[in-house]
Formats: structure tokens, C-alpha cells, sequence
């Protein structure tokens, strides 16, 4: 590398660290690899926090955001990313989970504090509207490591970034869909090149009953869903200092609620039940971040409360309500971060994270009057050396530990490394190793009945390997990714039912989970019309090796429940004289509900095919901008479910219109 | 490039504009029991799976007959399928969380009704003239149907608001002479006392924590075992036991209880002469009646299975246990000699947990 190289790079370091600055809070600022040819080129030769040489990380496209703009997390994932959602209905509760492994092997970001919740582990995806989202990276397996352990799958980063380009405007929407759906949402955006504040507000309600068939009872009769309904409301409010051009405060809050009815089983024949579950969740986070030449340093602070209730009454034959669960929780989470980052020499960068987290838990049932009270103090130390020794290689080594409650948990690492092959950077190759573990949650540990607290944290241990390539010409672009990988996760937690009838949280030996990916993303010019197809297929074997004498020998190199060999999905976006046209189609192959994955079994969940379109304009009204989409959610009416009896709604239609002031 | 487009996006395209589900793929057949001799198994399934299942193990062919239900109806069971009874030549099949009981013919299993709206169901026992009691986890009370018009009649009280958890919840039927009994498993400890006359609680005896199961002997006293609750259980955790109630005065006569507190024990089931139990205690136990202490050698050895329930065939005396496994897999059943001979090893349902002679 030339002086003259280094230089241009280290302008081209800096311009983009800052430009990661104005993007707000998040420290991690991520380029669309997949998207554009000159990012890509660009991201090779600088180092960018968050981000290791040869592993991987993918960026959600912004034109999927517009399409998608009056539908929740978990809907947007669903159909653009490798990841698998198991979502129990529309509008339910909906978890995340890739390259084979469980849902809390997820990690998630908000504007770089965690929300996974401290009792489960997981998230409900559905919890989180597009509306209040302006960017969703996603970490694969070992790249989640820069953010901390327990990402055994990956990590999803979601954050919040303003637009610095305006000093006022606002943004409407509203939403009209069946079965009684409607949302609104506004945003506004104010303030100037130093102090900037953006609010938004979201409002959905929903009754959610739609008609589908009974195959569940004889005669298959025709039925309307029952107690499907939900409201949601949130709030979330941005504010940016920008004293100057190298440092900037910024304070985030995001308050939401829902309250939704959970309904029976479509084999249900009792009467009314009261199933109902709301959520309150309240996160908070002020960072700071400054450059100089002496390195940039970050330091945050966040909190996050999330209320849980849950009802179940049953009812009489006479009509009586029945009392049977009545549980509350309070998870009250406090992160603090710091870190610090210095290209220490031009070819090599230095970071170094330091955390200090609390999380509080208190769960009570009133029947059974049980619960817990449980508490977990968590510090942690990272830190990662990326070197660019020669032109065309980068190597990256992390390590890191972590204290749960005193006790010091083994060391994380993780070695990666890519090689650019050739000299326009079109085509490289690269790998990736580590060691990682995941904590039991303070349900696994606390849980009354059957919490476990001898219960071991899972330890995985993972390679990846895989090659980029890329081929540009005038406009037009095609981007190709192939990624393999293998993990071994010793001690996977698993809940299983006890003899005596509730159910506990045990170790297993061992789990593997292996497998490939392929994305292809082509950007085309045809004429006047912009054309961009963003497609993924992934091969996952998740299989239980070893069970240590818990499952049946049948169990023994068969697939986890719920986890498919096959997911794919293409989305197609055509830009043309303001008019978009989107057609999404995902697909799951079909998932196993026993260990046995025996195909006799009563009910296995058949292979899953979907796809949506949406259809709209921009155009000029009143001096503003003015957008209108229709929306055509599963197109070819089928019927179907993604959980065992959990029906779900027909070919359904959405009309959004936005204005832009 | 354009061409590459064309082959890369569209013939895809085109191809996934046909995809198609079937959500309607159970398999339906034609299923023929006439004088046939054997066993149902009724499968629970996992909570909210809806995956129950009933499976027919024929004893003479030694034939096996999974998904039964599914397969002559073309529908599923439902969400935790508790137990069987037969009645007059059909079957009453207990869906627990599906808050109902589906009735079909015995020989056919050809679904001729369901008894809807049971908040959560147990066990059925038949009174004659049309009437049968209906146990129930949440109830605070023991439904009364008619057989005749499938619908549920009234409610024999159990419990109330002002009693703790959901108390009283009812398990086991079991009518000797004028009085009907039934045990209080969960978060209680009581075996209450039912008129059949008068279709009311009577009187209640006083057990050990969590009467799991229970049955009659041939001198018509009840065997009663207690799980005896778990850590942390609110209602209490004590050692399991081993009770005899005398039906007549209403007294516990014999109380045996287990070594540890951390005893897995499971239900209870009695021998053709009524005379020997037979009970999960980690491995299988068998205890004549007279005794008054616990056997101390188990009959079968449990060898790391997960003993869910046992019943003996009343007819041949032979012993039939069921095996979980590891509760998300298909489950199995183990036939025996009364003397603990092994005959034969059926694959079931998942979660194997009740059994019907026919």
C-alpha cells in the first residue's frame, strides 16, 4: 500500500466515520454491500466499528422500508432476510431465528442497547412498527460477537437516524386494511445543523377477524377468528447535538404498548375464553461519540423496561369466569458502554468495548400466587484488533469476557480474515472462527415451578466460510454472496415437560447446526425503469447429536422442531416515473413439531409458500409530496397456518397514503 | 446482462406465482374394530400443539393403529386428549384443552357428536339414565351430562372463589356403593366425597399433597398416591405417599410414605383379582394389599424412561406402561405379564398417557 493509498483511505476512514456520526446514535454504521458496487469497494480498505473482515453482514435495502412502511418488524424480515420468523397469527407474537439455531439466539439492537428481554431471551418482532425504523443490519453468526456474546445465530441491529438535510418537515401516514385495520403514524422532523429532534407516533388498531376454514372440526365449516384483536400505540423521540463536526450527544426514547387477545386453537370447543396479553415496553439511551486524530471514543447509557401481563380465564358452562392464570412481570434492564478506537497504525485499527449492565426481573402469578424475584449483574470486556498487512488481505482477531453475577465466563474469540483476489475487488474470499456462548436467561435460571439453576451457558463454537462477487457495468450491477457454515453448540437449553407437569429448562449435549447461503442482488436499468431483485436461498441442518440420553435415539441426527432445511425468498422492485411496483415471495420448506421427525406423525407443518405485492405512486399535491400504495398481502388466497392450529387470514388488502410536508 | 436478467428473475418469478399450500392433508381411512380384542392409547400430545392422537393396539394380532381418530374422521383431536371411556358401544374421548369430548362409534370410530363447552375436562364416569359426571381442572366443579343430547345439564359444585388456586379440581371418578369419589390433584390435598343421589358434595377426606391418582380394590377401600407437590410449590412439598381410604367410614387407614422427597411417582392401577397395586415410583412397584410397608425391589426397572402411566387389561391381567420418551417425539407403550414378563413394545402418539380396554 502506496503512501499515497493510505492517505486517500484514511480521508475516506473519516469521512465515513463521521458520516456514521450524523447518522445519530448508532455507532455501527454499515454500508449496503449488498446494494452498491462502490461501498463495497470502498468498505475493504477502511475500518469501520462494528464491522470485522470476513464476516458477514447484510443491510436491509431503504426501498423495502417504503413498501413496507404500515407493517411491523417481524412481516419486513419475513420475506427480505435469511432469517426465519415463527410468528403464532397475524398480529401475534412473532420470534426471529437463523442459521439454525433458537430464537434467543438473537440478538437485538436498538440504537445499541439490547432489548432482548432479560426473562425470555427473546423478542417479539411484532412488538416493533417500520414506521419508527429507518435501519435494519443483520449480523450473521459470529459477526454479532463485535456487539457482545450470546449472538449464536446473529445479531439484528435496528436503530433510528435522522435527516440532517432538513430543518423542518413532517411526515403522515394512514392505513387502511381488512378486518378492521387501521394505522396512522406521523413523523416530524425539526432543528438545524447542530440541534436536531424527530418525533413519531404510531397508532394501529385491529380487529382482526377474519374468516377462514375449519379443517380442524367436522364438516370443515366455515369460521371467523375470535379474539384476535389488537391495539398498538408508541412514541418515539430523537434528539441530536452536534457541537461539532467531530463529536455529537444524542438521546433516544421509544415507548410502546399492546394489548392483543390470544385465540384458541382452531380444535377449541370450549366456551368464551379470556386469553390476553399486553405489553408495555420503555427504552431510553444517551450516547455520546467524539473523533480526533487520538481516536474516537463512544460512551452510552440506556435503560429498558419491559411490562408484561397475561390473562387466561376459562369459562363455566354456566357463563362463570374461571380464574386460571393471572401473571405480571417487571424486567428492568440498565446497559452502560464504553469504547474507544484508534487506527494505531495505518494498516492496523484498535477497539475496545467495555460494558456494565444490570437486569432485574420480578414475575408473580396471583392464582397459583407464585413467582421470582431475580437479579443479574453482567461486565464485560472486548476488544479487536483488524490489521490490512498487505493490499489485499484483512485479518481480524476479537476476544473478550464476560462476569455474570461474579462469575467469570470463558473467553470469546473470534479469528476472521478475507482476500480481495482480484484488483478491482470484485471477487474475495473469505473465513471466519469462534468460540461464543449464550447465558441462561432469568427464566431458564428462576422460573417457578422448574427454573433451573444449575443450568450451564451454551457454548458454541463456529466456522464460517465463503466468497463475494460482483460484476458492474454502466448502471447496472450484480452482487452474489455464498456463505457455508457450521456450529457446534454444546449445552443447548431446551424446556421440556416434567412428570409432574410443568416443565423445566435442561442442557443438552450437543447440537450441530450447518449450512449454506446464497444471496444474489441485481441492480438493473432497463430503459427508464429501475429494477432491483434482491434474492436469498439457505440450507440448514440444526440436528441434535448428541442428547445425552434426554431425547429417545430416534432424536439423534434428526432436525429441531420447527427449524426448515430450505428458505428462500425473491423480492422483485420496479422504480419507474415515480410508480413502484414490489412482488415478494418467500418460502419455508416443511418444519418437523416432533425430534423424531417422523413423517407419520399426526401433523407436521407443510411446506410454506407466500407472496405479496404492493403497488403505488409518488406525486406532487398542494406543494407537498404525496404517496399512495395499495398493498396485496398472500396474492394467491391460500389457506394455511405456520404454527400447528394457528389459522391464518386469506389474499387481504392494504391501502397507505403518505404525505410529505 | 439483460439477459441474464431475463433468466435470473423472471422464469423464478414465473415459477413462484404457482406455488400452492394444502392446508387439508390428513389422511382419512377406513377403520374396522369389530370383534376386535384390544387397547386404545390416548395420546396427549404437546400444550397448544393440538397434536393428540388415539392409537389401537389389537392383542391378538398384535397390530398397531396409529392416528386413529384423524384417520377415520379427516380431522385432528384436538389439544391434549386425556382419556377414553367406552359406553354403550361408544367412545368418549376426553380432549382436555379442546374443552370438549368427542363421542364416536367403538367400533368404527366414525365421530357421532362432541360434548362442547367443558372449561377443561378429565375424566367421565357413566351414572346410567343418561347421565355421566365430566371432572375438570378449572372448573371448581363436576360437569353433569346428558349422554343422550351430548350437552352439559348443571354442575355439581366443587369449590369456590374464596378457596385458593382453582381448589377444588377433580381427577379420578370412581362410584362405590351410594357415593361417588374423586381426587383433588392440583395445589390440593383433598379426595372429595359425592352423593349419587343427591349429586352434591357430601363430605372430604384429607390426603397427601397432590392426589394424583387413585383406585378401587376388591374390598372396595380407595388407593390413593400423592405426588406430593415440588419445590417451590405453594400449596407445600412433602414426600410422596401411599394412602388407603376405607370407603365406608371415610378414614385413611394406611399411609406409606416414599423415601425422598425428589421420588418421581405416577399413577396407580390394580390387578384383575383387585388385590395387587401396581404404581410408577421411578420404575414400576407392585404391592399386594395387605402389605403395610412400600416394596423396596421394583417389578420393572425403569432404565431412564419417562413412566407416564400404567393400566392393567381386565380381562388378562396384563400390564401396560407408557413411556414419553423425551416428550416431543413419539412416545411408547410397553406390554408386561402380571409378573412382570415383558410381551411386547408398541410405538404410539407422543405422549402416550391413558389407556381404554375395549
Amino acid at each position: 500500500m502506496d503512501k499515497g493509498n493510505r492517505s486517500l483511505y484514511k480521508n475516506i476512514a473519516f469521512t465515513f466515520l463521521f458520516w456514521g456520526f450524523a447518522q445519530g446514535g448508532n455507532s455501527q454504521v454499515l454500508f449496503p454491500d449488498t446494494i452498491d458496487l462502490e461501498s463495497v469497494t470502498v468498505s475493504y480498505n477502511r475500518n469501520i466499528s462494528g464491522i470485522r473482515p470476513g464476516t458477514k453482514v447484510k443491510m436491509i435495502d431503504s426501498l423495502i422500508f417504503i413498501e413496507k412502511t404500515n407493517l411491523n418488524l417481524s412481516e419486513l424480515l419475513s420475506e427480505n432476510s435469511p432469517i426465519f420468523i415463527k410468528t403464532y397469527g397475524r398480529g401475534a407474537t412473532a420470534t426471529a431465528s437463523f442459521r439454525g439455531t433458537g430464537a434467543s439466539h438473537t440478538q437485538v439492537l436498538w440504537n445499541g442497547i439490547k432489548i432482548n428481554s432479560p426473562m425470555s431471551g427473546e423478542v417479539d418482532f411484532s412488538l416493533i412498527p417500520i414506521y419508527f425504523v429507518d435501519e435494519v443490519s443483520i449480523h450473521f453468526g459470529q459477526a454479532s460477537m463485535s456487539f457482545g456474546s450470546g449472538g449464536l445465530g446473529g445479531l439484528i441491529n435496528i436503530s433510528s437516524n435522522p435527516d440532517w438535510s432538513k430543518k423542518l418537515g413532517a411526515k403522515l401516514y394512514q392505513s387502511i386494511g381488512n378486518y378492521e385495520t387501521y394505522s396512522s403514524a406521523a413523523s416530524i422532523i425539526y432543528g438545524n445543523s447542530t440541534i436536531k429532534g424527530q418525533t413519531r407516533v404510531f397508532r394501529e388498531i385491529s380487529q382482526n377477524n377474519f374468516a377462514y376454514r375449519n379443517t380442524a372440526k367436522i364438516g370443515k365449516p366455515l369460521e371467523i377468528q375470535e379474539n384476535a384483536d389488537y391495539s398498538k400505540f408508541g412514541i418515539m423521540q430523537d434528539l441530536y447535538y452536534r457541537p461539532s463536526t467531530k463529536s455529537i450527544l444524542s438521546a433516544k426514547l421509544f415507548v410502546h404498548q399492546v394489548d392483543r387477545g390470544i385465540p384458541k386453537l382452531m380444535s377449541n370447543f370450549s366456551n368464551y375464553e379470556t386469553n390476553r396479553q399486553e405489553n408495555q415496553n420503555f427504552n431510553a439511551i444517551i450516547s455520546w461519540q467524539t473523533y480526533s486524530e487520538k481516536g474516537t471514543w463512544r460512551a452510552s447509557s440506556g435503560i429498558s423496561l419491559i411490562k408484561l401481563f397475561y390473562q387466561l380465564n376459562k369459562s363455566s358452562a354456566e357463563g362463570n369466569q374461571l380464574p386460571v392464570i393471572n401473571s405480571h412481570s417487571d424486567a428492568f434492564s440498565w446497559y452502560n458502554k464504553f469504547g474507544y478506537e484508534k487506527n494505531l497504525i495505518s494498516w492496523l485499527f484498535f477497539e475496545i468495548q467495555a460494558e456494565s449492565n444490570i437486569h432485574r426481573v420480578s414475575s408473580y402469578e396471583d392464582v397459583l400466587s407464585s413467582g421470582y424475584n431475580g437479579e443479574q449483574h453482567q461486565m464485560g470486556l472486548r476488544t479487536t484488533l483488524t490489521a490490512n498487512p498487505f493490499k489485499r488481505l484483512s485479518v481480524s482477531i476479537l476476544a473478550g469476557d464476560e462476569v455474570y453475577n461474579a462469575r467469570v465466563t470463558p473467553l470469546i474469540t473470534s479469528l476472521s480474515a478475507e482476500y480481495r483476489f482480484l484488483k478491482d475487488n470484485s471477487l474475495i474470499v473469505k473465513g471466519a472462527v469462534s468460540r461464543n456462548f449464550h447465558q441462561p436467561s432469568l427464566n431458564d435460571l428462576n422460573w417457578q415451578p422448574g427454573g433451573n439453576k444449575n443450568l450451564k451457558p451454551e457454548d458454541g463454537t463456529t466456522w464460517e466460510a465463503g466468497m463475494k462477487y460482483s460484476i458492474s457495468q454502466d448502471q447496472n450491477n450484480i452482487y452474489f454472496d455464498l456463505s457455508i457454515f457450521s456450529s457446534e453448540i454444546s449445552n443447548w437449553i431446551l424446556w421440556l415437560p416434567h412428570i409432574k407437569g410443568y416443565w423445566e429448562p435442561i442442557n443438552l449435549n450437543r447440537v450441530k447446526a450447518r449450512g449454506a447461503e446464497v444471496m444474489l442482488t441485481c441492480n438493473l436499468l432497463i430503459k427508464k425503469v429501475r429494477i432491483k431483485l434482491m434474492s436469498n436461498y439457505n440450507y440448514t441442518r440444526s440436528t441434535i447429536e448428541n442428547a445425552g440420553g434426554i431425547f429417545s435415539s430416534d432424536a439423534h441426527g434428526k432436525q429441531l422442531p420447527f427449524i426448515p432445511v430450505h428458505s428462500g425468498g425473491v423480492a422483485i422492485n420496479t422504480l419507474w416515473n415515480n410508480f413502484h411496483l414490489v412482488y415478494s415471495f418467500s418460502h419455508f420448506s416443511e418444519r418437523f413439531t416432533t425430534t423424531s421427525n417422523n413423517p407419520n406423525s399426526v401433523r407436521r407443518l407443510y411446506p410454506y409458500y407466500m407472496s405479496s405485492a404492493a403497488f403505488g405512486k409518488d406525486f406532487s399535491a398542494f406543494g407537498n409530496t404525496m404517496g399512495i400504495q395499495l398493498r396485496i398481502d398472500n396474492i394467491l388466497n391460500e389457506s394455511y397456518q405456520t404454527i400447528l392450529w394457528r389459522p391464518m387470514p386469506g389474499r387481504n388488502y392494504s391501502f397507505l397514503i403518505r404525505l410529505e410536508i | 446482462m439483460k439477459k441474464i436478467f431475463y433468466k435470473i428473475v423472471v422464469i423464478p418469478a414465473l415459477f413462484c406465482l404457482t406455488s400452492c399450500m394444502n392446508d387439508d392433508i390428513l389422511p382419512v381411512s377406513v377403520i374396522d374394530l369389530y370383534g376386535s380384542r384390544g387397547v386404545f392409547i390416548v395420546n396427549e400430545g404437546n400444550y397448544l400443539y393440538g397434536n393428540s392422537s388415539l392409537t389401537y393396539y389389537d392383542f391378538e394380532t398384535q397390530k398397531v393403529i396409529n392416528n386413529l381418530y384423524s384417520a377415520a374422521n379427516g380431522v385432528p383431536l384436538g389439544d391434549i386428549a386425556y382419556s377414553m371411556q367406552i359406553y354403550q358401544g361408544k367412545g368418549y374421548i376426553v380432549v382436555n384443552n379442546s374443552g370438549c369430548i368427542h363421542v364416536v362409534d367403538a367400533n368404527n370410530l366414525l365421530h357421532l357428536g362432541t360434548i362442547e363447552g367443558l372449561p377443561s375436562p378429565r375424566n367421565i364416569l357413566f351414572l346410567g339414565n343418561n347421565i355421566a359426571l365430566v371432572s375438570d381442572l378449572y372448573a371448581r366443579g363436576i360437569s353433569i351430562v346428558n349422554t343422550n343430547t351430548l350437552e352439559v345439564t348443571g354442575k355439581i359444585n366443587t369449590g369456590g372463589t374464596s378457596l385458593p388456586f382453582y381448589q377444588h379440581p377433580t381427577e379420578n371418578l370412581i362410584k362405590i356403593g351410594g357415593n361417588i369419589f374423586t381426587n383433588c390433584w392440583s395445589f390440593d390435598n383433598k379426595v372429595l366425597v359425592i352423593s349419587a343421589e343427591t349429586l352434591s358434595v357430601i363430605d372430604s377426606i384429607t390426603v397427601g399433597i397432590q392426589p394424583l391418582a387413585m383406585v378401587k380394590d376388591k374390598n372396595n377401600n380407595l388407593w390413593v398416591i400423592n405426588d406430593g407437590g415440588y419445590s417451590g410449590n405453594p400449596f407445600g412439598w412433602e414426600k410422596p405417599s401411599l394412602m388407603m381410604i376405607n370407603s365406608t367410614s371415610l378414614k385413611v387407614e394406611k399411609r406409606m410414605d416414599f423415601s425422598s422427597l425428589n421420588d418421581l411417582v405416577g399413577p396407580i392401577t390394580i390387578n384383575t383379582t383387585g388385590d395387587s397395586l401396581y404404581f410408577i415410583r421411578n420404575h414400576i412397584y407392585k404391592m399386594h394389599i395387605d402389605e403395610s410397608s412400600l416394596p423396596s425391589e421394583p417389578l420393572i426397572l425403569g432404565n431412564g424412561n419417562n413412566f407416564r402411566t400404567l393400566s392393567t387389561d381386565p380381562l388378562s391381567g396384563d400390564l401396560f406402561i407408557a413411556d414419553a420418551v423425551d416428550f416431543l417425539s413419539e412416545g411408547r407403550v410397553y406390554r408386561y405379564k402380571s409378573d412382570g414378563n415383558p410381551v411386547d413394545t408398541i410405538n404410539v402418539g407422543i405422549i402416550p398417557g391413558g389407556f381404554c380396554f375395549n
